[in-house]
């Protein structure tokens, strides 16, 4: 895969982000990388129910993806680009024709309008006509009554252009401006210890049996590990990493085996043995009297 | 509209070297977003599936909410360019000036320095989130993704930011911590805190949250209180008049306050204790070596008292010669100082609650049983009703014994005594005495509302007369001392030993919770409170917000090299006693963009022997 083709996921603060709308399905829907939405939702910015882009990524995806080669992982050569007097020329260039565009459309659009409520103009116009015909005939004046007929011409009317403060702007999520941008996959180190490495194989390792997984932080485990796409679906498991050499503190493993109960879902304890394959055991309290 | 559809009508500023084409939409893509009409949300995929099972119908479902999603994520942010505010971003300061202010926000957000208008980063990137505000870099606007870039630092992290956007998208109102309030819980209670200038209590904020920012900001706004100072000075004259009344009329309030207490503490207990009340009172008043302010006080609710029923006077002289031996002994109780008011009245009216559920009855006739008591009591005779056996108790039956009664007396017929009722109200009782029984205390210097309110026209007025009233104050046998160049250093008032030693300054005194607050673990968690939290209020202050409903601290849950593991039971318990005014702390756990919110609260197990 070329470097063109990848997607480009943005190295910010140690955090991993998707900034483009069209990435960030493709890799829901092709890689079933799920992530996390954490930005404001344009339509509708103050709720939490759905949130919008960015995607924040979790570190084995991130690792993942890139060990994969379906993203570039790149960060902008300088934090902040300095515009020069040109750009700033180019954005107000921009701006302008934007709004001499909106003019036109803002003008067809009232026409449009005046097309379509064409009768009740008519009918207004028409009224005012025959008050002004019957104070005339109080008035004693002589009236033609074939006056009463209106003709509009919607095209010869003059419609005044858009305010420049009612015509619209875009905001800028993503970056549109063509910065130049470093490859920084070196940088990326995750996972670095054993801790993190466990943790790494057994996210790869459920993600190639078809899994979809999220952060586990909910239920105090590793990973929810969800049948299909977590939109539709439940989640099945509760992924717990532990190290494969190490006593289980007594308390835990009950607090885990009844926590999963509760929430009815299965815990799975995860690790990585000698053979460095990723061994699975699951918990069960079973209630036995 | 997909990207390659916008490739081709950006076709014109297809070679622009800025912009790239993808990202930018064109005029009539622009005009599409006019309609405010159709801002629903959609369903997040419907009613979950068990598991997959490759049906048609599931697979029709997701593909459904796969364009949904694409659809909903496609669309941008546009908005009237005449609803945007606009600001400048400054890298050095790493803050937002604004150009102008504009919209509801201002009243939550932001600071100003001299005449300059200020937003925190996190503010200025929920702004650009919310399509109300564009902030640009030496003339180009700032898209979201570069915000992302180069807002955040030690002082505003990713987290933060996200907790903050998370809470104002429900409508919370955030402002940075803004340090200790030293309110008290019983201040709270009253609500007092609401009516209390924040110059007023004794110890002030302890800004320790606005360490948190950079000496930049911090000069910032030590240049512009500087500023603030000069015009107060010169109106100083004109305002002193007005605080004058406000501090009295908090005086009063507080007064009063414990004076109904005190009323309706006693009411219950009626005359009986009308006696004692005299005694008593000969008896403080021998034995208090009273101040000359607090006689002034004394004298002021003696002038209450009398105008009210006698009973009322044994109370509110208990709770005046509290104030004196607390008065002297909080006096040289500084920095800082907390009165504590505490009730003891309270413990003799509920002792004497059962007698007073029996003479409620017969209220009229309490104050005959004085002085016509019955001349013998033969005990064989006279029997007793046994509470212990019945339940309900019919008085009537020992109507028939006329001797038990006070002269005059007659029980009315439906006379009854429910044990169980009885109990109930006992039980009751005590809750209410638990509730009640915390410290009463005040983070104000009691001398505050001690004051006796001066009117004077002017500012000089005011210093001559309030000086005239001091010196008429202390005047005690030996004011002559005072007249003198030298002059004792210790004055009569100085009744206790701590307020000796205070004003000689040969101790210095520390309190507990400054101890607490020295010990570096705390220090360093005090950092960790990032938020107060208010809820929505059209009448909030960014000046003066008042108490926060919570506090926060941000967590990161993060496996990735900088996780923040837990503090350990002792610090967290410190912090939350070092806030006296009880305000819940929260610890906003963050994970990848998922936040949960947390919190410790102290619990009193009950003893169950």
């Amino acid at each position: 895969m070329s470097d063109r083709c990848r997607i480009k996921i943005y190295l910010q603060n140690q955090n991993v982000f998707v900034w483009s709308a069209k990435d960030s399905v493709t890799l829901r829907e092709e890689w079933r990388i799920v992530g996390s939405l954490v930005g404001c939702l344009p339509r509708l910015p103050r709720q939490n129910n759905q949130l919008g882009l960015p995607l924040q990524l979790l570190p084995e995806e991130t690792t993942m993806l890139l060990e994969k080669g379906v993203c570039l992982l790149v960060k902008p050569k300088e934090n902040l680009l300095e515009p020069t007097p040109e750009q700033v020329k180019e954005h107000e260039q921009l701006r302008l024709d934007l709004y001499k565009e909106q003019i036109e459309l803002f003008k067809d659009e009232r026409r449009k309008e005046m097309m379509h409520n064409l009768h009740q103009i008519k009918e207004g116009k028409r009224k005012k006509l025959k008050e002004e015909i019957e104070r005339k005939k109080e008035a004693g004046e002589t009236v033609h009554e074939t006056d009463l007929d209106v003709e509009i011409d919607i095209d010869s009317i003059q419609i005044p252009p858009v305010a420049l403060k009612n015509s619209l702007v875009q905001l800028y999520t993503e970056s549109p401006y063509n910065e130049a941008l470093d490859e920084c996959g070196s940088e990326w180190s995750y996972p670095s210890n054993d801790k993190e490495a466990t943790r790494y194989k057994v996210f790869k390792d459920l993600w190639k049996k078809g899994h979809y997984l999220t952060s586990g932080s909910k239920f105090g485990g590793d990973f929810l590990v969800y049948p299909g796409d977590p939109a539709r679906f439940h989640s099945f498991y509760i992924a717990v990493c532990r190290p494969y050499k190490q006593q289980i503190s007594m308390s835990d493993f009950i607090s885990l085996a009844r926590m999963g109960s509760n929430v009815r879902k299965t815990v799975i304890l995860c690790s990585v043995d000698d053979n460095d394959q990723v061994v699975y055991t699951s918990i069960q309290w079973t209630g036995i009297a | 509209m997909t990207n390659n559809a916008r490739m081709e009508q950006n076709t014109e500023r297809r070679k622009s070297n800025l912009y790239n084409c993808e990202v930018l939409i064109s005029a009539p893509e622009l005009f599409k977003y006019r309609k405010q009409t159709d801002k629903f949300l959609p369903t997040v995929g419907g009613c979950k599936d068990f598991e997959p099972d490759g049906s048609w119908l599931q697979t029709k479902k997701l593909e459904k909410f796969y364009e949904e999603r694409l659809e909903l994520l496609s669309e941008q942010r546009v908005e009237r360019y005449g609803n945007l505010v606009t600001g400048d971003w400054d890298p050095e300061k790493k803050l937002v000036q604004l150009h102008k202010e504009l919209g509801k926000f201002w009243v939550y957000m932001g600071f100003v320095d001299k005449s300059r208008k200020w937003l925190y980063p996190e503010e200025a990137l929920f702004l650009m989130e919310t399509n109300t505000m564009e902030v640009m870099y030496k003339g180009l606007p700032l898209s979201i993704q570069q915000a992302y870039q180069c807002f955040f630092s030690t002082e505003v992290t990713l987290e933060q930011y996200q907790v903050y956007t998370h809470l104002r998208r429900l409508g919370y109102v955030l402002v940075r911590h803004q340090g200790r309030l030293n309110v008290t819980e019983y201040e709270k209670k009253i609500k007092l805190d609401q009516h209390l200038k924040s110059d007023k209590r004794k110890d002030k904020k302890e800004k320790v949250g606005k360490e948190n920012e950079s000496n930049e900001i911090k000069k910032m706004k030590q240049s512009n209180s500087a500023q603030e100072l000069k015009p107060s000075e010169g109106a100083s004259e004109e305002t002193c008049d007005m605080e004058i009344v406000e501090e009295t009329s908090i005086d009063e309030s507080m007064e009063q306050t414990s004076f109904i207490k005190s009323v309706q503490e006693t009411s219950p207990v009626d005359g009986g204790l009308n006696r004692i009340a005299g005694d008593l009172h000969d008896d403080i008043e021998i034995n208090n070596d009273c101040t000359a302010q607090t006689k002034q006080i004394q004298n002021e609710q003696e002038i209450k008292t009398n105008k009210e029923a006698q009973y009322t006077k044994l109370t509110s002289d208990r709770v005046s010669h509290d104030n004196n031996t607390r008065l002297s002994e909080a006096g040289g109780d500084s920095p800082v100082i907390y009165i504590s008011y505490k009730m003891k009245s309270r413990q003799k009216c509920l002792d004497s609650d059962l007698s007073v559920s029996f003479s409620q009855p017969f209220q009229s006739s309490m104050k005959n049983i004085s002085t016509n008591q019955p001349p013998d009591w033969n005990f064989s005779e006279i029997i007793f009703p046994d509470i212990g056996k019945d339940k309900v108790l019919h008085f009537t039956k020992y109507n028939k014994n006329p001797q038990l009664f006070p002269q005059g007396v007659q029980l009315p017929d439906s006379c009854i005594f429910d044990s169980e009722k009885c109990n109930l109200n006992l039980t009751s009782n005590k809750h209410k005495k638990d509730e009640e029984n915390f410290n009463l205390e005040y983070s104000i210097d009691p001398s505050q509302w001690k004051k006796k309110p001066v009117n004077a026209k002017n500012w000089k007025e005011y210093k001559e007369k309030s000086n005239l009233l001091e010196n008429q104050e202390e005047a005690t046998p030996v004011s002559h001392l005072w007249k003198g160049e030298v002059t004792p250093l210790v004055k009569p008032c100085y009744s206790s030993l701590d307020s000796v030693i205070e004003k000689l300054q040969v101790v210095k005194n520390s309190s507990f919770m400054s101890q607490i607050f020295r010990s570096s673990s705390l220090k360093d968690l005090q950092h960790k409170v990032i938020y107060d939290v208010y809820l929505p209020d059209s009448k909030f202050k960014k000046s003066s917000p008042g108490l926060p409903h919570h506090r926060l601290c941000v967590l990161r849950l993060c496996v990735l090299r900088h996780c923040e593991p837990l503090p350990d039971l002792q610090t967290i318990t410190n912090l939350h006693h070092y806030y006296t005014d009880g305000i819940p702390l929260q610890w906003a756990v963050v994970d990848h963009g998922d936040i949960a919110f947390y919190g410790f609260t102290d619990i009193q197990i009950p003893d169950m022997l």
